[in-house]
């Protein structure tokens, strides 16, 4: 028998990720199937916030243009038992998720630039029609700038600063999140600590307790990696791996790779050994771009050490014994890795050249890099790419 | 240029905390103990200077608490300032009136304009430094404002202990920001309030072991450990305060109901609070009504000092939190000075449960919530916690998270890994059971804490092509572990596993694919996601014979699949009723998913929806495979008409579609019904 609120019950006791999303699927196809309405835009509405906290985001922006299209065909669509306190109907709720959608465009180099520039004056229309402001639009705009035009950024972040919250806006311990990130991008450290403090304190949070204060620790954490202080890095990260409380959006294990790169490689290793293949997969570009950037930092210092330990083993033979001629002739630094046929550069002895891992990395990074250049008619991934990194270590 | 000040609407302040940082109007009591333990704090903290300072010990009449006239011992023997120890007095006139005593430090006149008349200004600061003392439970200065949403107005009498002269005072604010302070005597009081002659006698802590049966720890039935007091009717109750404040020292609150605000002013309510917020304070709390006490506390805490047996803790949880428990497990951390005892719910809690502890600061109930301190996995308990040297937030909802913090809730995680450790090896019935109750919550605890993994793996229950698996069978099946890892891809592929008797683990349960993965892990064996590949073993080609048999039939099928992105495949497989089984990966996925959002949405996302089909691999990766051992895929393969076959082919494509639990398309759906509209014409044309 047809219940959604059974439907929904279930899933809710899942673990994110692919089972999770799949079960969500299942619900939609089932209330398509019903024509049930407020149920078939809910459980999309579902799909999108799975999707977007805790996925890559491909399905938010495969799924949205549907519910998009169902709100505009059923404009009047009650809100139902499950998030009627919060949205006074479905479009409420459509535009909210709208602001997602925006805020990934960025993040896919495949939509193109005018497409995205659409959507945001589509999306503008529809808060300004609504009777929203468009407070939360200029601080998505902020962001979709960062990497594109720095002049544009930050006039959408002052013309967000101007304009009074409403219904609309996030709630203001996420927009406090994103003044403290704009500040730390602008070098304003005391500005940035000044703003953390409500967070810090727990007076200002969202939704679960511990989200506002784990995406700020994210964002100094960041800060402290683009100056390459990785020890104050590795600060923040501890803090947020104790606090994570199994919530996945935080799980920045890529970036806590980069940081034990720098003090615990036996920890970095293993994380990248559970990591590597969820990594490959990843859909969302930007994000892949950035996991590259840090495996590279990781094998770059997997490679540093493994060379200092074969200099020592080095220093360590007598000066007229044979074999020293054979450990002084270059070699690859090797790491043993046990991972599958789906790995591109795949080895059955699971032995691997860090070299040739770092490299296959660094041109990842490199060729996503290219792509989103080529969209957003900038530079500003190759930039973040040669800020991070050097040549190819193979080079 | 002049100097202004900021004025402050004092009713405005009021309805501010009322609305705004106190929850309720409950939290009157709260503040009131929480002054009143201060109080008595202070004195303690004065005398011990004196003593420190090796001053004569003053002898002085001393009562233990400020209670009508009464001694701490027996008539007319004194005690020195050494000996004094708390103690809080709650009297109460059913509906209508409460006077709050302590035997605190009690206030001087300069204090008082100092310290309640000005909003935020805290005796309990360190006035040279600015630094609050730890050893105070209050610290912000506005807790007194409380009582202004039970009362219209604050009575205070208070007696200073600084100097045996100091007078008695009385102090009386109101909402509208004006106050009151005179120094009074008994001549003050009116004419019949005459000092009675209480016979008042007052033992604090005079047993301190108590014999704990169930009763002791009712707030109903809780014995009487002090003499029972008959007090005198007739003396007025201010006068009475005042003779009682007159011969010691201390501080008496008195307060009227406000219309509205009767119902805090019963016994019942004023006991449920006392016990919801004082329970662990070590003074005695005595409620006092129509001449009768009543002690409410035990004034330490069951779990410390003293050889408190496993059925009193329990006895203990049942009066805190009103049920039974399983069990219970005391914990002590040096680290922020904090111990208690976390009781072993006896029902199956969710993970995502919101729990509510007791956690006590300085023995005072702080919070309900047990955030960064009780580990979160721990659901299946309910904790009574109590803290000295951990910092309270702001709001005194919780504890600021430092290292202290955390020191402390790993040694309360250590605690309870360790009694669920100690509980498999050495009670394995008791854990049984433990675990039955548990399961679901301790596939997290195991997750999340290494050295407890082993413990509980084996008990773990998996669903399988093979049945309901522990994790000791999969462990010991001497096999990889293949898992589906969605209820889709489980359904799609069990009827093959399951006819060859292969198995195939379903993970889409909660925590199932961690706990697969780490147990493979911990006993070295593979375990891995089933691939095509896999599931391509599970078929095998066909003999050369069949091959040839079935060449025409492969060619015009993949023909007629190719729109679909689709290609034919023959094999042999069992179930042998099966005639077709479609296989795709997670990029045709993806795709079909894509087609199926651009049919339903507006132009204005066609580029984009292209854009990242586009992007994925452009073979056909998704296949139908039809199955040679099924005889209707035999006499399909030797139909010669392709018209025909395409009927056949296309409603079989539907079909495994279906079985496989994929989301049709409408041109899908369309395709079965027309296909079967065919038939029909077909078979009724021919009868």
């Amino acid at each position: 028998m047809y219940d959604p609120v059974e439907m929904k019950n279930t899933y809710d006791k899942m673990e994110h990720g692919k089972a999770k999303m799949s079960a969500i699927r299942a619900a939609a196809a089932e209330a398509d199937r019903q024509g049930d309405i407020p149920f078939r835009m809910y459980f999309r509405m579902e799909i999108c916030y799975e999707s977007c906290f805790y996925g890559d985001a491909m399905d938010l922006m495969v799924v949205f243009p549907e519910l998009l299209s169902l709100a505009d065909k059923y404009p009047d669509t009650p809100a139902t038992s499950f998030d009627r306190y919060i949205y006074e109907n479905s479009m409420d709720h459509v535009l909210w998720i709208y602001k997602w959608v925006l805020s990934h465009c960025e993040s896919f180099y495949q939509i193109p630039m005018e497409d995205c520039l659409k959507f945001f004056e589509d999306a503008k229309g529809r808060f300004l029609r609504y009777g929203y402001n468009l407070k939360p639009w200029y601080l998505i705009m902020y962001e979709f700038y960062k990497h594109i035009d720095q002049g544009k950024a930050e006039k959408a972040f002052h013309e967000y600063e101007k304009l009074p919250r409403d219904s609309n806006s996030d709630c203001a311990a996420c927009e406090r999140n994103v003044e403290i990130d704009f500040y730390l991008k602008q070098g304003n450290m005391q500005k940035a600590v000044a703003l953390s403090k409500e967070i810090e304190n727990f007076t200002l949070t969202c939704g679960e307790r511990m989200a506002a204060w784990l995406r700020m620790k994210k964002h100094f954490m960041h800060y402290f990696m683009r100056r390459k202080e990785f020890d104050k890095a590795l600060g923040y990260c501890r803090i947020m791996e104790r606090n994570l409380q199994g919530e996945t959006e935080y799980e920045r294990w890529d970036d806590f790779l980069a940081c034990y790169a720098y003090s615990d490689l036996g920890k970095a290793l293993k994380i990248y050994k559970e990591h590597w293949k969820e990594w490959l997969n990843w859909r969302d570009p930007s994000d892949e771009f950035r996991f590259c950037i840090n495996v590279c930092l990781f094998f770059r210092e997997l490679g540093k050490s493994k060379e200092e330990e074969a200099q020592g083993s080095v220093v360590n033979l007598s000066a007229d014994d044979s074999s020293t001629d054979k450990v002084c002739q270059k070699r690859d630094a090797m790491v043993k890795l046990s991972l599958d046929d789906t790995f591109p550069l795949y080895q059955e002895s699971g032995v691997y050249s860090i070299p040739k891992l770092y490299d296959f990395y660094f041109n990842r990074a490199a060729e996503l890099a290219s792509k989103f250049d080529a969209r957003n008619g900038a530079d500003g991934y190759r930039k973040e790419l040669e800020e991070a990194l050097c040549t190819p270590q193979s080079a | 240029m002049e100097d202004y000040r900021f004025k402050v609407n004092l009713g405005g302040m009021i309805e501010i905390l009322s609305d705004h940082l106190y929850s309720s109007p409950d939290v009157y009591i709260r503040e009131l103990l929480q002054n009143g333990v201060d109080a008595i704090t202070g004195r303690k903290k004065l005398q011990e200077g004196k003593r420190k300072k090796q001053e004569e010990p003053v002898q002085m009449e001393d009562r233990s608490c400020s209670s009508e006239g009464g001694n701490c011992s027996s008539e007319g023997e004194s005690c020195t300032e050494y000996e004094v120890t708390g103690c809080i007095t709650l009297e109460i006139d059913e509906g209508r009136s409460l006077i709050f005593s302590d035997n605190g430090q009690g206030l001087t006149e300069e204090e008082i304009h100092q310290f309640l008349a000005i909003i935020g200004e805290s005796s309990k600061r360190n006035l040279e430094n600015g630094r609050i003392e730890t050893d105070y439970i209050g610290r912000f200065g506005i807790g007194l404002l409380s009582c202004f949403m039970v009362s219209d107005e604050i009575k205070m009498l208070t007696r200073s202990c600084k100097g045996t002269d100091a007078p008695v005072l009385e102090w009386r604010g109101k909402p509208d920001g004006t106050y009151t302070i005179r120094k009074v005597n008994r001549n003050d009081f009116k004419e019949g309030e005459s000092q009675g002659s209480v016979e008042a006698k007052r033992s604090v802590q005079e047993d301190s072991e108590m014999e704990y049966t169930e009763s002791n720890f009712g707030v109903k039935g809780m014995q009487d450990y002090s003499d029972k007091r008959k007090m005198q009717d007739g003396p007025g109750k201010e006068s009475a305060q005042y003779e009682a404040l007159a011969a010691s020292c201390g501080t008496s609150v008195m307060l009227l109901a406000k219309p509205g605000m009767e119902a805090y002013f019963t016994r019942e309510v004023i006991e449920k609070l006392i016990t919801y917020y004082g329970l662990l304070l070590p003074f005695p709390i005595n409620i006092r009504q129509n001449g009768q006490e009543k002690q409410m506390n035990p004034t330490y805490l069951p779990w410390e000092g003293r050889s408190t047996n496993q059925q009193e803790l329990l006895l203990f949880g049942k009066l805190m939190f009103d049920e039974q428990f399983f069990d219970c497990v005391p914990f002590r951390s040096e680290e922020g000075n904090v111990s208690g005892v976390a009781y072993i719910r006896n029902y199956p809690v969710l993970p995502s449960a919101r729990v509510s502890h007791r956690i006590y600061l300085k023995n005072m109930l702080l919070t309900e919530k047990g955030d960064n301190l009780i580990p979160d996995w721990a659901v299946f308990t309910k904790c009574i916690v109590n803290a000295t040297d951990l910092r309270p937030t702001a709001s005194r909802e919780g504890f600021y998270v430092d290292e202290v913090l955390e020191a402390a809730r790993e040694v309360i995680e250590d605690c309870l890994t360790d009694y669920i450790a100690d509980l498999a090896e050495n009670a394995p019935e008791k854990f049984r059971q433990f675990f039955r109750i548990h399961q679901l919550t301790l596939m997290s605890l195991a997750l999340a804490t290494p050295k407890l993994f082993g413990t509980l793996a084996d008990y773990f229950q998996f669903e399988t092509t093979r049945g309901s698996k522990s994790g000791y069978e999969l462990r010991t099946s001497g096999e990889p572990l293949i898992y589906a890892p969605t209820e889709e891809k489980y359904k799609q592929l069990s009827q093959l596993f399951f006819a060859q008797d292969k198995q195939l683990i379903n993970v889409s349960y909660v925590h199932s694919l961690d706990l697969l993965k780490r147990l493979g892990a911990m006993y070295r064996i593979e375990v891995s996601a089933v691939e095509d590949w896999a599931v391509e073993d599970l078929m095998k080609d066909l003999s050369p014979e069949d091959q040839d048999d079935g060449f025409e039939f492969l060619k015009i099928a993949n023909r007629i699949l190719k729109p679909y992105d689709c290609k034919a495949e023959l094999k042999y497989f069992s179930p042998y009723h099966l005639p077709a089984f479609y296989l795709m990966d997670e990029n045709t996925l993806l795709k079909r998913q894509i087609a199926n959002s651009r049919s339903q949405s507006d132009s204005l996302f066609f580029n984009m929806l292209d854009a990242f089909a586009s992007d994925l691999s452009n073979e056909r990766a998704a296949t139908l495979y039809f199955n040679y051992h099924n005889p209707l895929v035999r006499k399909l393969a030797d139909c010669e008409r392709e018209q025909d076959m395409k009927v056949f082919v296309e409603i079989l494509y539907v079909q495994a579609l279906q079985i496989g639990g994929f989301t049709l398309h409408n041109n899908e759906m369309g395709m079965l019904n027309r296909n079967i509209m065919t038939l029909m014409e077909r078979g009724l044309s021919d009868v």
